[in-house]
């Protein structure tokens, strides 16, 4: 419990940090949401200027941070200059989106992934650990980019799935089971993008990890001592190999809000990432402050679970706890 | 020094040497040299036996290029190891020849004292008395003082001039050979002493029983 | 011994890569900013071995693609002469690595017909030799990125696992910090908010400024993580016996041992930063018209009639995949060594 206290303040102070630093990245901007009015010789430069000191663009950074957490802590993280409204009610919606998608498609990759490396790893050297070592090499080299166009082509090729967006025009319209169909038909792309994009990692880390667990001296007594192929699997070798692996799913978990710019953009799927690109060219700077900073919760949340589980799941690990 | 002491006084020469400035260090360096137990770890795995014995002198600018190596060399055939090796990394060497090797290093900058620090542990015993006859050698070749760190009781019986007990950190008696292991005051001397013993008395029955 | 074996195969391929990348004015049979406004959107153009009458060639020949009269951006082979290949022809003029003017091209035919390996863009241009200078932005991006990540992770990393104790703690805190931002969007968010009308030039310099900058904390970790356990071992105390000064332990003992993971780490981060590069350009953060990069090439595919009707538009991702497949071997095959080195 001390131990979950002392990495939950850790990860707060981090997340202050984060903040931080996010600040002073933007501070970079030599301008500012409102430079493109400039262009426009119907405004004048004088109500340029009102309009950024109503924002309070012009105050200096440390106040423009003071303010920014004041807000965080009233629930609006900021105010987004593009659409006129609480940066929180923009992301609301979008992150709901952005981890419909990511879930899924982590959901499958991890469960490809852990029983496809497992059973590669007990095979070592034989033809399935080279085709297998080839194709992640490829897929991996195919970047997502080139697997969520490469899907989209055959997506449209084959008329067999829409592409682009979350629904059709008319899903209001249609019945709950045509509703579910039509979600289901969009989020097959970009998921099985996404899906395509993480899996080859995956499976290398799990058979690396199992590979060299298998090769361990505890491993061949237990062999030594006639246990089973399975039990010897399932038993010794994968929760030895758990370690490793929590740690890897937290970094998962972690990713679930910062993985899927690119597949959202390109397929037009309405989470974080086409946000974060708009608001970037706009320089709508507390929306892109916003977006980062929910992605770092993310990360640090996913850090901490990863913390806990193997506190929980590694007796050595416990046994260092108590011996402080 | 590589540590600070924490209390007492260490004195070398006639002087004290504990809170030593520096240029005193920088001074004692090339007299003082240590030989330690784990030759694996105290030898860098990628370096030559060559690179390995030169370094001291290169670190105190002896010598230089083809002087540095020559002296490598001439180090090397004194401590037993064949020169054309010299180009073969430490970690090819066995245990005692990487030992002889770390020996080879400490005297090469011909140094009066020499701590070795459970150097013959960890060595089987012929290697053990191969290694130890060479550090007679070297000892009246170049009249070198020895600190010989040890728990083997026996071994101490047979080289050492004066013998320090420790126990718990802290010296409990010291004093010569014949008066520490031949009428041991300490409970502790004491102790180690009788297990000695006690091996010995088993080891002669154990011979004596076998002869007939 | 297998593993050096990879590794040879490996940097053999990514060498000549970098090579045809290096000289891509001479390897490239046309310049890549000509436009050929009769031939929007031309499919490869095709190598045959065997002509009309039925006759073996061992040069390969082309036919001219003439667009069809009757269709739209539709174009088929005008029977009536063969060009053969040719090869060291005078062609559009270059510079060799932006010095020498030269005019000799590898390979290509001669006029009026052209030949399009790799087929062309909507204004005409040969894909093949944009593809080609293209790579030459994209991947020196990615080295020059990775250089800068890799030189700063081993500075701080090394004076943290070094020097140790606060340096230490504040530099991993920091580390930290860097990785626990999403890269992704930092890196766009950063790109975006500077300048976006910038000189070539200047653009490129950001962009691995920016690319390079963000990445440092990973190689610090591990660099940091060598020299501590390189610090605290025997044969650097004993060298501390000896007298020798900080500098002389971090030369001999300590750096020499961070080379193997910084090959590593350098093979893996440069396919990394090139896709970053290409990512940035495919959404117009990075170089612009008329600069061709591979991310570039790419973003036409982002309009729908392109990416169906048009294939080879695909080709400067098999490029990049090329490449990445490059490096992704080249670290395996470090990697093994390391691994049967260290055991």
């Amino acid at each position: 419990m001390k131990y979950l206290f002392r990495r939950t303040v850790h990860g707060i102070l981090l997340l202050i940090g984060a903040s931080i630093l996010c600040f002073l990245f933007s501070d970079l901007a030599p301008g500012s949401f409102f430079d493109e009015m400039k262009l426009n010789p119907q405004i004048s430069s004088s109500t340029i200027a009102a309009l950024r000191a109503q924002y309070g663009l012009d105050r200096p950074l440390p106040v423009r941070y003071g303010s920014w957490v004041r807000s965080a802590f009233r629930g609006e993280f900021g105010y987004s200059f593009a659409y006129n409204t609480s940066v929180r009610s923009l992301l609301v919606l979008r992150v709901r989106n952005t981890l419909f998608l990511t879930s899924l498609a982590t959901i499958l990759a991890w469960l490809i992934a852990v029983p496809l490396g497992v059973w590669i790893a007990s095979h070592p050297g034989k033809w399935v650990d080279r085709i297998c070592m080839g194709a992640t090499s490829l897929l991996i080299s195919l970047s997502e980019l080139v697997l969520v166009l490469g899907l989209i082509y055959f997506a449209v090729r084959t008329h067999a799935l829409p592409v682009g967006g979350m629904a059709s025009t008319g899903f209001d319209r249609l019945s709950v089971l045509a509703k579910v169909w039509d979600l289901t038909a969009h989020l097959i792309v970009p998921a099985a993008a996404l899906t395509l994009a993480s899996l080859p990692i995956l499976v290398r880390h799990v058979r690396a990890c199992l590979v060299e667990i298998l090769g361990t001296p505890f491993i061949e007594s237990a062999r030594a001592h006639g246990v089973g192929r399975a039990r010897l699997l399932f038993r010794h070798a994968l929760p030895a190999a758990a370690n490793p692996l929590i740690s890897l799913f937290g970094l998962s978990v972690g990713g679930l809000l910062s993985g899927s710019l690119l597949v959202e953009v390109i397929t037009g799927w309405p989470g974080l990432g086409p946000l974060l690109l708009e608001s970037s060219m706009s320089r709508d700077l507390y929306v892109v402050v916003g977006i980062v900073m929910a992605s770092t919760v993310f990360m640090i949340c996913g850090n901490l679970l990863a913390d806990v589980m193997l506190v929980a799941v590694d007796p050595r690990l416990r046994a260092d706890l108590r011996a402080e | 020094m590589l540590e600070r002491p924490d209390s007492g006084e260490i004195w070398f020469e006639g002087q004290s040497i504990s809170l030593g400035n520096s240029l005193q260090v920088a001074g004692l360096r090339p007299k003082i040299q240590l030989v330690f137990q784990d030759s694996a770890g105290a030898l860098n795995p990628r370096f030559s036996a060559a690179e390995i014995i030169a370094e001291p002198l290169e670190i105190q600018r002896r010598e230089t290029g083809a002087r540095l190596r020559e002296r490598a060399l001439e180090l090397m055939e004194e401590v037993g190891l064949p020169p054309d090796w010299a180009n073969r990394r430490s970690l090819e060497f066995s245990g005692g020849q990487r030992q002889r090797l770390a020996i080879a290093r400490a005297i090469a900058l011909k140094p009066a004292f020499l701590i070795l620090d459970e150097s013959l542990s960890g060595l089987d015993l012929s290697t053990q008395a191969q290694i130890l006859n060479l550090l007679l050698d070297l000892q009246s070749a170049h009249s070198l003082t020895y600190l010989l760190i040890s728990h083997d009781l026996t071994l101490v019986g047979q080289i050492a001039d004066f013998v320090a007990v420790m126990h718990q950190g802290r010296i409990v008696e010291c004093g010569s050979r014949q008066q520490v292991l031949g009428s041991p005051q300490h409970a502790h001397t004491r102790k180690l002493v009788e297990s000695v013993r006690v091996v010995e008395s088993a080891f002669r029955a154990a011979q004596g029983g076998g002869g007939r | 011994m297998m593993a050096r074996h990879k590794i040879l195969a490996a940097v053999v391929l990514l060498v000549t890569l970098h090579l045809a990348i290096l000289f891509a004015g001479f390897v490239a049979p046309a310049d890549p900013v000509v436009q050929n406004r009769d031939f929007p959107f031309a499919p490869p153009t095709r190598l045959h071995f065997v002509d009309l009458r039925g006759h073996l060639h061992l040069r390969p020949f082309v036919y001219q693609w003439t667009p069809r009269p009757d269709a739209f951006n539709e174009y088929e082979e005008s029977r009536d002469r063969e060009y053969p290949l040719q090869f060291f022809v005078s062609g559009a003029a270059y510079r060799v690595a932006g010095l020498v003017p030269s005019r000799v091209h590898l390979f290509g035919v001669d006029a009026p017909a052209q030949i399009f390996l790799a087929g062309t863009d909507s204004y005409g241009r040969d894909q093949f030799s944009r593809i080609l200078s293209g790579g030459q932005i994209s991947v020196a991006a990615g080295i020059l990125a990775t250089l800068i990540s890799l030189v700063l992770g081993t500075l701080i990393g090394g004076v943290a696992g070094f020097w140790g104790k606060w340096i230490d703690e504040s530099a991993m805190r920091f580390a930290e910090l860097f990785m626990v931002l999403p890269w992704l969007y930092v890196l766009f968010g950063v790109r975006a908010f500077l300048p976006l009308h910038l000189s070539s030039v200047q653009t490129f310099l950001l962009l691995i400024a920016v690319i390079g900058t963000i990445g440092w904390a990973r190689p610090a970790r591990l660099i940091r993580g060598i020299v501590l356990s390189a610090k605290n071992q025997n044969y650097v105390a004993a060298s501390r016996g000896f007298g020798a000064s900080n500098v002389y332990l971090l030369r001999r003992h300590v750096l020499p041992q961070t080379y193997g993971v910084l090959l590593t780490q350098a093979a893996l981060l440069v396919p990394q930063y090139v896709l970053a590069e290409v990512t940035l350009s495919f959404f117009g953060l990075g170089l612009s018209e008329p600069t061709p990069s591979w991310g570039g090439l790419l973003a036409t595919l982002q309009q729908y009639n392109v990416l169906v009707s048009y294939w080879w538009m695909f080709a400067p991702a098999v490029a990049l995949a090329v490449v990445s497949l490059g490096y992704l071997s080249v670290a395996n095959a470090f990697h093994e060594r390391l691994q049967s080195s260290s055991s």
